[in-house]
Parts: structure tokens; sequence; C-alpha cells
């Protein structure tokens, strides 16, 4: 059990992990630049929302599979820890995104008109401005990023199968258990799952009251 | 930043604890009794950790087939080896065990099922197989309904399982009758909840339980022995299982 729910920590950890890197500046782009095709470019990033888990693995397995495209060129991420991570971090995307854009477009421009014509420089802005306003929106968009990945299923026994060490996710080693008809240990690692997941939607909650409480005074 | 160097850190962390072993990938029907067989045969190889996983024997050969890291694999039916051997992945094979197909009933059901053909009962409304078209076991549950002339009757009444595993977790949850692997129909969840009989075996063609080494190491050689071994005939039948 231990070992499966350190590789769920592993798998969310570094999804969100490339989330943050990846996906703040690309919202920070989204949010203030207006450009032929960025609707286009949103649903199309947004489309792992309403996209069925099993088309998303169908797809990516047959990608990364030995003789696949990618395969081919050395993306050998068929049933490996690669493919998991790939699998969530498109998985786990949209709502990453989501709550970056949201901190973005919560700044109020006035503010940044006036810092600007103070001629306070790029970084100082960053780091006396705006990370200060957004922190808690980009801490829980990783950590809804985090917990959805932890909750992910699908994707992962597509990608993945369920190999013990390496793909084998806590989510899928409770699956497992109930096929064996290990009802007992199933009740433990599920109970162990449920208090996790009330944990980080509750930190999630409360840093988004926290980051509304602290915006609202822009009244947008 | 903290944040960031802290996840670094721990991913790091879990990056090591993950140790090299012997990975197999098995027929569903053997989740029973092979971690019996596994704790045995470690016992004769201490430096040798086994890995397993379990599905439809159909749908573990295709994963092997997209590059799956397993060494070994065990089939519930030849036919999923021979799939491997035609793509040139299987470097050595054995048949080593017959598995036996039960039908399971709940104890909802009153009186209780005496055959097959009972199945076509109005109070028998929801009968679980695994899926003929990637499970042995499910092949077999058609052949053996088919056998007895109540398929068309009881198609209806059928529902899928993945591998023949879920079918009998399915048999628990909801369903009224399954057609199921032995050593899962003694499962003491499943004694709980009902009962079984032997369909007679002639009813289906022989569930053949083959392993075969797909990546050759001095491990899965050693594992590949060991199945075929007295100690493993032993447990293997105490389970319920036949030696050819």
């Amino acid at each position: 059990m231990i070992q499966a729910f350190l590789l769920s920590f592993k798998l969310a950890a570094l999804t969100a992990l490339v989330l943050l890197v990846f996906g703040v500046p690309l919202a920070y782009w989204l949010a203030f630049n207006d450009f032929r095709g960025r609707r286009l470019l949103e649903a199309l990033l947004l489309l792992p929302l309403t996209l069925p888990p099993t088309v998303l693995g169908f797809y990516l397995l047959l990608l990364l599979s030995p003789d696949g495209p990618l395969g081919k060129i050395g993306l050998r991420w068929a049933f490996s820890f690669a493919g998991i991570w790939l699998g969530s971090i498109i998985f786990s995307l949209p709502f990453a995104l989501t709550a970056y854009k949201e901190a973005f477009r919560a700044i109020d421009p006035e503010v940044l008109d006036v810092v600007r014509t103070l001629g306070v420089s790029r970084w100082k802005r960053w780091r006396k401005v705006i990370l200060p306003w957004i922190w808690p929106g980009l801490l829980s968009g990783t950590l809804l990023a985090f917990a959805h990945t932890l909750g992910e299923f699908g994707v992962v026994l597509l990608v993945g199968g369920n190999i013990p060490g390496k793909t084998r996710v806590a989510s899928i080693y409770i699956f497992d258990l109930v096929q064996a008809l290990d009802f007992e240990a199933a009740h433990q690692a599920a109970a162990v799952f449920v208090a996790l997941s009330f944990a980080l939607i509750y930190a999630v909650r409360s840093l988004e009251e926290r980051w509304k409480s602290r915006t609202g005074s822009s009244n947008r | 930043m903290g944040t960031l160097r802290l996840l670094l850190i721990f991913s790091l962390f879990c990056g090591s604890a993950a140790a090299a072993g012997l990975r197999v990938a098995a027929a569903a029907n053997l989740n029973q009794v092979l971690p019996e067989l596994i704790t045995a045969f470690e016992q004769s190889y201490p430096d040798i950790r086994v890995k397993v996983s379990y599905g439809a024997s159909g749908t573990l050969s295709q994963q092997i087939s997209r590059g799956a890291p397993y060494e070994v694999f065990i089939s519930a039916s030849p036919k999923y080896v021979d799939y491997l051997e035609n793509l040139d992945l299987v470097a050595r094979r054995q048949p080593f065990a017959l598995g036996r197909l039960v039908l399971f009933w709940s104890r909802r059901l009153d009186p209780p099922l005496k055959d097959v053909s009972d199945l076509t009962r109005a109070d028998v409304e929801r009968v679980v197989v695994a899926n003929p078209e990637h499970a042995p076991f499910g092949q077999a549950a058609i052949d053996c309904l088919r056998h007895y002339g109540v398929y068309e009757e009881v198609s209806a009444k059928l529902i899928y399982a993945a591998n023949v595993s879920q079918a009998a977790q399915m048999a628990l949850h909801g369903a009224d009758a399954a057609l199921i692997a032995l050593p899962l129909a003694r499962n003491p969840n499943m004694i709980k909840a009902g009962n079984y009989l032997d369909p007679g075996q002639e009813c289906h063609s022989p569930l053949l339980q083959e392993v075969a080494v797909v990546k050759d190491t001095g491990a899965a050689d050693r594992f590949l022995d060991f199945l075929s071994s007295p100690i493993a005939a032993r447990i293997l039948r105490a389970h319920g299982y036949d030696i050819p």
C-alpha cells in the first residue's frame, strides 16, 4: 500500500511541478494577450475536461508504443512512468490553467499601469506586486492539479498498465484489490484516500477564500 | 521557491525507492494461488523479488506486444502465448496447470441452481462471464453455455467483466450467477455469499495455463522451472488446479 501511495505522490508532485513551471507562463500569456486563434487554442487546452480518459489513454498508447510515431523516435513510454506522467500532465492541464488564468485576470490593470509609470523594473513588478497578489491562486491551481492527478485512474490504467512500483498508483492498487476480492485491504486504502482527498480539497478551498478576500477590493 | 525545492527533493527520494525484480504478467484466474507460489519461490531464491500484475490473458499479451516491461507472461490459454510467439517475443514456454470452470450462484437464489440449464430460470436475471474476446475463462464460459444448448436463452442476461477475477467480484456485488475459475469461487468472500457447482469440464476446451519467458533473464528461467516443480504442483492442486 505504501509503495502505491508513494508512487501516486511522486506522479502527482511531478505533474503539478511541470504544470506550475509551464502552465503559469502559458496562463499569463493567454490572460493578457489577444490574438487570432486564441479561442481555438484555449478550446484545445481545455479538451481533456470533457474527453473520456479512455480516449486520451488510447491515443497516448498508440503514440508511445514501440511502433507508434513517438515510440519510433525513442519515446517508448507505453507502460512506463514517463508515459503516465505525460498523460497526467495533459489530463490535469485544464484544472491548473483555469485556476492560474483566474488569478492573473484578477489583477487590476490600473494598478499595474501606475506601478509601471513609476518606473519600477519588470523583475521588481513581479516580485513586489504580481506574485504577492496571485500566489494563493497559483498555489490552489497547483494543489488542484496534484489532487486531480492522485484521483486519476483511466489514463493511468490504459497507458501504464498495472505494474507494481512503476505504474501501479494508489487508485489502480485499490482497483486491483477489489478484483482480487481482498476487500479488507481495499477498505483500508480507500479510507486513506478519502482522508487525503478531503484534506487537499479543503486546502484548495481555504486558499481560494483567502485569495478572494485579497482581490475582492478590486471590484472585478 | 521553498515549495518547489521540496517537491524536487521529494521526487528524487521517491525515484530511488524502486528496486529491480522479476516482473510477471499473470492471468487473473491465478490471483488466488500465485501469491502462495511466489512466497515459496522467493524462499528458494531470496535474491529475487517477484512483482506480479493480473489481467485478462488477451489484455496482457496486447500490453506485452506494445512493449510492456514484463519478463514472464502466464496465460490461461496457449492461444495468447502463440500470439506473442508469432511476434518473436517468446524465448521459452511451458504448460504447467489446468484450470477449472465453475458455476457460482448467489445465496439469494432459492432453490439453488442444480446445473447450467438452470440459468434460464426467470429468477436468474444477471449472469457474469469474463469477456470472451480476451479472457480464456470467458471463452470457456460461452463454450459451456453452448454445450448445454442454453446460450441463446441466457445471452440476454450476460454481463461481461474485464477478466475472470472481476467477474467474481461482480458476482458478489449484484449479479445472480457467474461462470468463473474454481479458486475464485473458493475465496472466503465468495463462500459467504453463495455456492458453486462443477458444470463438467468437458463442456469447454481445456483451460491450459501456460507460462512463457518474454524477456530472457536467469530469474525468469528459474521461475519457469519452479512452476513445474513438485512444490508448485502441490500448491496448485491445493487451490483446485489439475497438473497436466
